[in-house]
């Protein structure tokens, strides 16, 4: 049996989303092994319009729905379709999903606004998470497997213009600018300047 | 909720930039900014009450930027390090935008609730059942609670901090009135020298231009590179 089919089989009966280390240990392959086996069953489940797509992150893999089925599996399962974002929401989910994890501070860089209700907003709606990891004593946030489901992609490089605009010009540019202020001197104990 | 229906108009202060540069049809260069800056105050000024407390600083932050862009196409010379400091305006709005537009395809996106979906139901089916995890124990749970106790402080801190980062601006602004009106002159410089961080600096700046709007004070400039001397006006 090939490792594609070895893995759509583990995580069929799984019925939830595994980890990569996971697979690796039960299905006896490296981690790498692991890794190009679900890039593999990704692609081969899309090319041939499946009912099935495989959703992959960076640590984790689940099989979902194909994004075409939605309609007909919430009829089935009777799920509500999640209510409208706020523009507030969406934009900040946005620069999350492409350049996330982020801190605050970050998001304020780019929105030009204190953030940190729209980050709790959207924590409570299980839309973001804080990660485990900290930078400059600020906890990093990114976006759930849950978002992604929820707008039918099954990783980030599907997000439109993905590459652009993570590696976006000014993006650097923005950011790097809240680094510096974190080591600076306080200002007030440089010399007055008498003119 | 007023201030909810400010919001629905415009998000923050890019926000409000980036509208007002398209409705003018022009790109975004400082140029152009320098040409909106007038209904961006004005923008600001019919809205201060409605704006929150704590977004009201980042409004004015920006409304520094650009008044210290249009100062110094005035006066090439101005150079102030702290108002320099930070990631150039224009920089800061076509990266806003780049990231606007995704929204708004994710938007779209959301609205079509092409859903993946997992199979849930089977997680609902477990019968509950006394399962303990091997590797709990008290010092684990301590860990924890302490790790969520620390994540609250930022959130907690936040509101106080922005609260006083808007009685600061209101502090200023009646400091220089008192300030002019006791010395009658009082140079520009001088005044800016106070400040003791870039914060300050933008507040103070914003608040020096907002009395001479107000006709608060007024000012002369005797040359170009001579010093800006501010002098009380109802003494």
């Amino acid at each position: 049996m090939t490792i594609n089919a070895l893995l759509e089989a583990a995580l069929y009966a799984a019925g939830q989303s595994v980890s990569i280390r996971k697979l690796a240990q039960v299905l006896a392959l490296d981690e790498d092994a692991v890794s190009q086996g679900l890039k593999s069953l990704q692609t081969e489940l899309a090319e041939n319009e499946r009912g099935l797509a495989l959703m992959i992150d960076s640590k984790n893999a689940e099989l979902v729905t194909n994004p075409e089925a939605a309609e007909a599996v919430r009829a089935l399962l009777d799920i509500e379709s999640q209510g409208e974002l706020s523009k507030a929401s969406m934009e900040a989910l946005a620069i999350i999903a492409y350049r996330g994890p982020m801190t605050r501070p970050e998001l304020e860089q780019i929105r030009g606004i204190q953030s940190s209700t729209i980050l709790r907003i959207l924590s409570m709606r299980g839309l973001i998470e804080a990660k485990e990891e900290m930078r400059l004593g600020q906890p990093i946030y990114a976006v759930t497997p849950e978002f992604f489901k929820h707008i039918g992609f099954t990783s980030a490089e599907q997000l439109p213009d993905y590459e652009q605009l993570r590696n976006h010009v000014s993006v650097e540019t923005v950011l790097q600018e809240l680094e510096p202020m974190v080591t600076q001197p306080p200002l007030s104990s440089t010399p007055e300047s008498s003119s | 909720m007023s201030y909810a229906v400010a919001l629905d108009q415009f998000e923050g202060p890019l926000d409000l930039l980036l509208q007002l540069v398209e409705s003018e049809k022009l790109a975004i260069t400082e140029i152009s900014l320098v040409k909106v800056t007038e209904p961006f105050l004005q923008y600001v000024r019919d809205h201060q009450g409605l704006i929150a407390p704590e977004e009201l600083a980042d409004f004015l932050v920006i409304a520094a930027k650009l008044l210290y862009l249009k100062s110094k196409m005035m006066l090439p010379d101005l150079h102030d390090p702290e108002l320099e400091e930070g990631p150039d305006l224009a920089t800061q709005l076509r990266l806003y935008k780049a990231f606007a537009e995704a929204s708004g395809k994710l938007a779209e996106r959301w609205n079509e609730a092409k859903t993946l979906y997992g199979r849930q139901f089977r997680a609902k089916a477990a019968a509950p059942a006394f399962n303990p995890p091997s590797d709990v124990d008290g010092a684990l749970l301590r860990e924890f609670y302490l790790k969520a106790l620390k994540r609250l402080e930022p959130v907690i801190a936040l509101p106080k901090a922005a609260i006083e980062r808007v009685m600061t601006i209101e502090e200023k602004i009646e400091m220089l009135k008192t300030k002019v009106r006791s010395m009658l002159k009082v140079s520009f410089q001088r005044f800016m020298a106070d400040s003791h961080d870039r914060h300050e600096m933008v507040v103070a700046f914003l608040a020096l231009l907002e009395l001479i709007k107000q006709k608060e004070v007024t000012y002369e400039q005797e040359g170009l590179f001579a010093e800006i001397t501010l002098k009380s006006v109802s003494s």
